[in-house]
């Protein structure tokens, strides 16, 4: 890796304006260019920001052409190939269906090479905001956490919240778990708060207020939650979560529940209701279906045990501990919920399933699977996977798929892109990667999360955490939160 | 002698060479001489005291990191104060080489030396208290002792010279403006510009500015202060509500300090000094031909004098911490014989952590089962305000690297950066963790990183041949003897936090696997006294050896005895120990009446390098 990217950035940019132009007479190779981030043959949106990469071969001078077939298109000079906002903007408005074709040319000595075209096809539009946390892949300690948004469509990145505000040197805060309505298009958001003015914080129709889900009747306050899609209901689940370490296995760590439960809370009314609380089951992840009519949920069998006995079970049979996907209808005028259907029984193949969401359409499930557990961002071996909801097929998605873990994931609000987590890079730092979708529920070669320095995702060291696009912006200032944060948190009753 | 002797300007000029054209006064030339003792005197004593702290220094690089990136600096100024933890780490990362990074400090703390007289227009006889506060930065500097495990401020010995280098010039600035209107302006823009780049020191400038204005005592003065003292409180309090930062509630007018925990009175009083004398001084109001009698001379000289002691009485100085960074640089370094000799050669009871760091350094030259016992073993407590963290902060990674714990070892990494940032030393052990698990792209990411800084290059670009060629692992001297140490079976739990108490009963338990792994099973189950133990694992390798180690027969003899049983007949015992042995019962037998304290010193001089003076009479051992 190179060290700063000032100065070749600020020359770049220098360079570009004095109209760098494509080198004539450059001998064509038949190996591709390796560049940084690989967006070689991947499917992008057409509003999404410069996907600004590096050259990693080893020359003496760089020019990269990014156009059009036939079109004449951006030159840009330099080994970090810093495309200009405005100009990129403008040719993606032109490609929507067509191919963006990238030429590298490197010299070494006083030879031109040509490496072959870079694909990029270009698609629909998506989501103009992400959202995701930022924190290390850490075990127990915190320190610094932020949860931000980003602008898809250029490199804005904004703090919508930290940790650090409000916290006190030895009373420390963490924020988690910020979840969206309808792609917060009317600002509907909750995000949990834990130690110092926890809580949980809810922005409904212009008004934020601060409750405590926690009741003499559930296991804990809130934890995963999964708004309606319409209605002032938000599906939570509770867990009693623990970590162990391994001593010698790469998946490092393992979180797991002791008991979870699945209840629904009202937003206007500040009532819960328990949707699911065997105690020999653990019910976790809910998410509503896009129509809203029914729940979806994992839950694992396990034996009924003491705390004690639970705390040996988990540490010495966490294999066992196997998910599958259920589903209950909804009925919205009553209130309640149907009987319990078996979408995917994951431990009857010795998996585990996690993160159900189906596709706004309707026709697809998306979830993640690995050997065993719940919390799969630590276990390599998960993957994606695409259930067809008519005919029930399973299949992993490979065309997105690595071999290493791939987890959290959202679909955008017109369906045609996920956002997903993956530590494909390393291992270890979780990489936000956005995949096309078709409506025959194929996907296509992923890309990462672009950077106005491609060099970013290699600097930084931190993980994303529970990425989830956005149609609009999170509008609340940093003061506001604060004073709602701060305030004390209006008790839910169980209905 | 009264105020007015100091501040008792002088006559109208009668030699127009005295005065610049300016108006401004000018010091008599006597002063030079003065100016340039001072100087010279701290110079010299911040090189002396410096130079006998050369690991110590060189550890402040390995707890440090400066990225020559964007990125780094965007991190940095997160928080108010940022530029001077950026400009505090470019500065540590110099201490790479000791004498290097000692000679920039120096010239930086002198330099304000000289800052500071002239800013506060010092005459020449008061020129000795200008040095009060770079005495007190280089204390900071070499006080926190283990404290700089677990202080969370980047480049902290720096950050607060360079603060205070600010904070002085802004005052010297602002001080020499002459319209009152002028001053009004550069007051809030020195709040208000400073403080997100300043913290702290900002403010105390904006002090400073209004201390000198309150004895300048013109009309509008007053006017100024007032605007000085709302800007002051209420620039802070506007950034932390709407501008996004990092910034905590409860550090609005400390950020840029460095983050010394309530109570800890020991770390802070040398910044309170800097604080008292930089505001008396602007109060003083002084004038550089201010005619001073010689009797201040002598007073400020033995003023300088007194905080150049305070340097000697008050630096870190406990021989177990300097054992610590000695041993921790010998292991880095693979000098393992050094790190022995350096434990061998401690004057005092040493601390938990420098036995294990001994029993480590022995464990690799292979001679740990023959002289483990014979050196100094204790359990010391850690000279530090933060002892009941000291061990984890300093010792859990690398301990928990050097048993083979590698997960363990890259778990602490992770958990040392989050709460304490980003360090070269914590890079270089997760790169070398990662590498022997295999990880090759995450030691990739953590050398890649490495390999931008100016002295940790070399180390990071040898590294990552290794994840290019995996082979290199099994040939590096030091991997190649971590490596069979890791292979145990996987255990899902953890560490409670503890160091030893985890380490050492872990290894213990462990039965069979690699060679490696069974000689420290053994030698943990020697420390443990678990005698049986040691047997069953003994048993099972003792023909493996062509002589067995001293203190397995030493401890063979001791299970037999304590058994009655013969095993010993199986195993070659050198008939010097055997005989040695029987005159240890004896003797033990006839001190059996004695209170133990008695009975261990009279066995100390003969037997005191045994293990069985250990399984007697070394007790009361306190880790964590």
């Amino acid at each position: 890796m190179k060290p700063s990217r000032l100065i070749p950035i600020a020359m770049g940019a220098m360079l570009s304006a004095c109209s760098t132009s494509v080198p004539d007479g450059a001998r064509t190779v038949a190996d591709q260019a390796k560049i940084y981030p690989d967006y070689s043959g991947v499917t992008v949106p057409r509003n999404i920001a410069p996907l600004n990469f590096s050259i990693l071969d080893d020359a003496d001078e760089y020019v990269s052409h990014i156009h059009l077939k036939g079109q004449k298109g951006i030159v840009v000079p330099g080994a970090t190939v810093d495309i200009p906002a405005d100009r990129w903007s403008q040719l993606l408005s032109q490609a929507e269906g067509d191919t963006v074709l990238i030429d590298v040319f490197a010299r070494t000595a006083d030879t031109w090479l040509r490496h072959p075209s870079l694909k990029i096809a270009v698609a629909e539009e998506i989501d103009p905001y992400i959202s995701y946390r930022q924190i290390e892949p850490s075990y127990i300690g915190f320190e610094v956490m932020r949860i931000c948004q980003r602008h898809l469509e250029s490199f804005d990145e904004r703090e919508i919240f930290n940790n650090c505000s409000m916290a006190e040197d030895n009373n420390g805060q963490c924020i988690n778990c910020h979840s969206y309505q309808a792609y917060n298009r009317q600002g509907n958001m909750q995000m949990h708060i834990r130690l110092n003015n926890g809580g949980t914080l809810i922005a409904h129709n212009g008004e934020l207020k601060k409750i405590n889900l926690k009741t003499d009747q559930t296991v804990s306050a809130g934890v995963y939650p999964s708004w309606h899609p319409t209605l002032p209901l938000i599906a939570y689940s509770n867990n009693t979560t623990t970590q162990n370490f391994h001593s010698a296995n790469r998946n490092k760590v393992e979180v797991q529940d002791g008991a979870s439960d699945i209840i629904l809370y009202n937003v206007e009314k500040d009532k819960i209701q328990i949707i699911a609380n065997d105690s020999t089951e653990l019910e976790t992840f809910p998410y509503w279906s896009a129509d809203g009519k029914s729940l979806y949920y994992v839950s694992a069998t396990v034996p009924c045990l003491s705390d004690s006995m639970m705390s040996v079970y988990k540490k010495s049979c966490y294999k066992d501990f196997k998910y599958d996907i259920y589903r209950k209808p909804f009925d919205a005028d009553k209130m309640a919920f149907g009987a319990t259907d078996t979408i995917f029984s994951a431990s009857a193949i010795g998996q585990s399933a996690t993160f159900p969401r189906e596709s706004p359409d309707g026709r697809f499930l998306l979830f993640t699977m690995g050997e065993y557990g719940t919390f799969h961002i630590w276990h390599h071996d998960a993957d994606l996977y695409l259930m067809d909801l008519a005919t029930r097929e399973v299949r992993p998605l490979d065309e997105v798929n690595s071999p290493d873990v791939e987890s959290y994931h959202s679909f955008s609000s017109n369906g045609r892109w996920i956002l997903f987590s993956s530590r494909r890079d390393d291992g270890s730092y979780t990489r936000l990667y956005i995949a096309y979708f078709d409506k025959d529920g194929r996907a296509r070669k992923p890309f990462l999360l672009p950077q106005r320095d491609p060099d970013q995702n290699l600097q930084l060291f931190k993980s994303y955490n529970i990425p989830e696009f956005m149609a609009e912006p999170v509008k609340y200032t940093k003061r506001e939160l604060m004073e709602a944060i701060a305030s004390p948190a209006r008790q839910v009753e169980l209905d | 002698m009264s105020q007015s002797d100091i501040h008792a300007p002088v006559a109208a000029p009668a030699k127009p060479k005295t005065r610049r054209a300016t108006g401004q006064a000018t010091r008599p030339r006597s002063s030079a001489g003065i100016i340039a003792a001072v100087m010279a005197v701290f110079a010299v004593f911040s090189i002396g005291i410096l130079a006998g702290n050369l690991d110590y220094v060189r550890k402040l690089d390995d707890l440090n990191l400066f990225l020559p990136t964007s990125a780094y600096l965007s991190e940095c100024m997160q928080v108010p104060g940022g530029a001077l933890h950026w400009a505090g780490t470019f500065f540590t990362q110099f201490f790479f080489h000791p004498w290097t990074g000692i000679v920039i400090f120096t010239l930086l703390s002198t330099a304000l030396v000289w800052m500071v007289g002239r800013a506060f227009r010092l005459p020449g006889r008061l020129w000795p208290l200008a040095a009060v506060p770079s005495a007190m930065l280089l204390l900071w500097l070499i006080l926190p002792g283990y404290v700089i495990y677990s202080l969370k401020t980047p480049g902290f010995g720096y950050s607060s010279l360079i603060g205070v280098m600010a904070a002085v010039a802004l005052y010297w600035g602002y001080s020499r403006i002459r319209p009152i209107g002028w001053r009004a302006i550069v007051l809030v823009a020195i709040v208000a510009g400073g403080y997100p780049l300043m913290g702290f020191y900002a403010l105390l400038s904006a002090v400073l500015c209004m201390a000198w204005e309150a004895r300048q005592r013109q009309a509008n003065s007053p006017d100024v202060i007032d605007l000085g003292l709302i800007t002051v409180i209420a620039v802070p309090m506007l950034h932390y509500l709407y501008v996004p930062s990092l910034l905590m509630g409860t550090n609005l007018y400390t950020s840029g300090l460095p983050a010394i925990y309530a109570g800890e009175w020991s770390l802070i009083w040398p910044h309170i000094v800097i604080a008292v004398a930089l505001v008396g001084l602007a109060l003083s109001n002084l004038q550089p031909n201010s005619r001073v009698s010689a009797q201040w001379l002598g007073i400020s000289s033995a003023t300088m004098a007194i905080a150049l002691v305070l340097v000697v009485v008050f630096k870190m100085d406990d021989p177990n911490f300097r054992a610590t960074i000695a041993m921790d640089r010998a292991l880095q370094d693979g000098e393992w014989q050094k790190a022995a000799d350096i434990a061998r050669d401690m004057p005092a009871e040493p601390t938990r952590l420098n036995v294990l760091l001994c029993d480590i350094a022995l464990m690799r030259l292979g001679t740990a089962g023959d002289v483990m016992f014979t050196y100094p073993i204790g359990s010391a407590p850690y000279q530090s305000p933060r002892y009941h963290m000291t061990m984890r902060d300093a010792g859990t990674m690398m301990l928990n690297y050097h048993f083979g714990r590698i997960y363990n070892a890259y778990r602490w990494g992770v958990e040392y950066m989050v709460e304490y940032g980003k360090k070269s030393e914590y890079f270089k052990y997760m790169a070398k963790t990662a590498l022997i698990n295999g990880e090759y792209e995450l030691a990739r990411k953590y050398l890649s990183t490495l390999a931008q800084t100016r002295y940790h290059r070399q180390w990071a670009e040898k590294y990552l041949a290794y994840a290019d060629n995996p082979r290199m692992v099994e040939q590096d001297p030091e991997m190649r003897q971590i490596k069979p140490l890791s292979y145990f079976r996987d255990h899902l739990g953890g560490d409670g936090a503890k160091v030893e108490g985890y380490l050492v009963p872990m290894v213990a338990g462990l039965r069979g696997g690699s060679p490696e792994l069974l000689e420290a099973s053994m030698q943990c189950n020697l420390i443990l006294r678990n005698l049986d133990a040691f047997m069953k694992r003994f048993l099972s390798n003792y023909t493996n050896y062509d002589r067995v180690p001293t203190h397995y027969q030493e401890a063979v003899l001791l299970w037999s005895l304590l058994n009655q049983k013969a095993a010993f007949k199986h195993v070659n015992i050198d008939p010097a120990i055997k005989k040695r042995f029987d005159n240890f019962v004896r003797l033990n037998d006839s001190l059996k009446n004695l209170p133990p304290e008695e009975a261990a010193a009279r066995c100390k001089d003969t037997f005191g390098n045994t293990y069985w003076y250990y399984f007697f009479y070394v007790n009361g051992l306190k880790t964590l």
